[in-house]
């Protein structure tokens, strides 16, 4: 399922938008994660038609990395769902997939280590890839935060996960 | 012909590279698959390789035109960077990076990467 409308820039409507409502440009589920790898570019050439340069690349950086770990760590057979959508002040990028209740505890032991210091997270994790240690899922938050310049929050609904990005636009 | 000049370029869809040789490489494009190792990985070795059988002191790689890459990607950057440090004596070698500073991932990636491997890496930035 895809929706978004390209001919509508939200610059057009801000007076529309309070800071609570959210419009929603782009909402994609796959209940299939192998289509996903085709939705990376279709995000960056829908961001870069909508958003400033700056927010374009954020919005890039955390739909890629977002939706690749929901590819990895989501559960088979179970949908994953992208959401793109601006308030009057912010740009939210949000991926919701299933998963289990002890990689929730360590998304959100994560996300404090991260937000904390993104940059020392930055290196650490850097140095773990370099020494085999690793984690896969954890370089794509660090660089959300560290590059993008991005919050990241997480909420659990059931035996879901969303996690979302958020920056000024 | 030089090992380097023989390596077998991959095939990816928005993405290339190129050989000259005796001792440069360039990328361009963007690196946004998921699990790009799977088509990578082992181009990134075959260039390690080459550079060590070459007896090359220093391998220069272009990633200016290389805009984005997602955090998988940055890891075959990593590898590369892991064999050189850990290279023997007569096997090692150093990359020398040339980067774009206005590209943010190439900011912030290259230059912690140089942090953890000084001896393995330059960076040339513009």
């Amino acid at each position: 399922m895809l929706r978004a409308n390209p001919f509508q820039s939200p610059g057009n409507s801000l007076t529309a938008l309070t800071n609570r409502e959210v419009r929603t440009l782009v909402r994609v589920a796959w209940e299939n994660s192998e289509n996903a790898e085709y939705f990376y570019g279709f995000v960056s050439g829908y961001a870069k038609s909508v958003f400033t340069m700056g927010a374009a690349d954020r919005v890039i950086l955390a739909s890629q990395e977002l939706l690749e770990n929901a590819l990895l760590y989501s559960l088979m057979s179970k949908e994953i769902t992208y959401e793109l959508g601006v308030t009057a002040t912010e740009v939210r990028v949000s991926v919701r997939n299933a998963t289990i209740s002890s990689r929730v505890e360590m998304l959100r032991a994560h996300l404090i280590r991260i937000q904390e210091n993104p940059e020392r997270t930055y290196t650490t994790e850097l140095e773990r890839s370099m020494s085999g240690a690793g984690r896969r899922a954890m370089l794509g938050l660090v660089r959300i935060c560290h590059e993008a310049n991005m919050v990241l929050s997480a909420s659990v609904d059931g035996g879901n996960v969303t996690v979302m990005a958020t920056c000024r636009r | 012909m030089s090992a380097l000049a023989a390596v077998g370029l991959p095939r990816l869809d928005n993405f290339s590279a190129q050989i000259t040789p005796p001792a440069t490489v360039q990328f361009v494009g963007v690196i946004a698959i998921p699990d790009p190792g799977r088509v990578l990985s082992t181009f990134f070795a075959a260039l390690h390789r080459s550079v060590t059988s070459d007896g090359l002191a220093e391998i220069s790689v272009d990633v200016r035109h290389l805009t984005f890459v997602n955090s998988s990607a940055i890891r075959l950057f990593v590898d590369w960077a892991t064999w050189v440090r850990n290279a023997s004596p007569a096997e090692s070698y150093v990359i020398r990076f040339r980067t774009d500073r206005r590209i943010t991932w190439q900011r912030t990636s290259f230059s912690v990467l140089q942090s953890l491997a000084p001896k393995a890496i330059i960076i040339d930035s513009e």
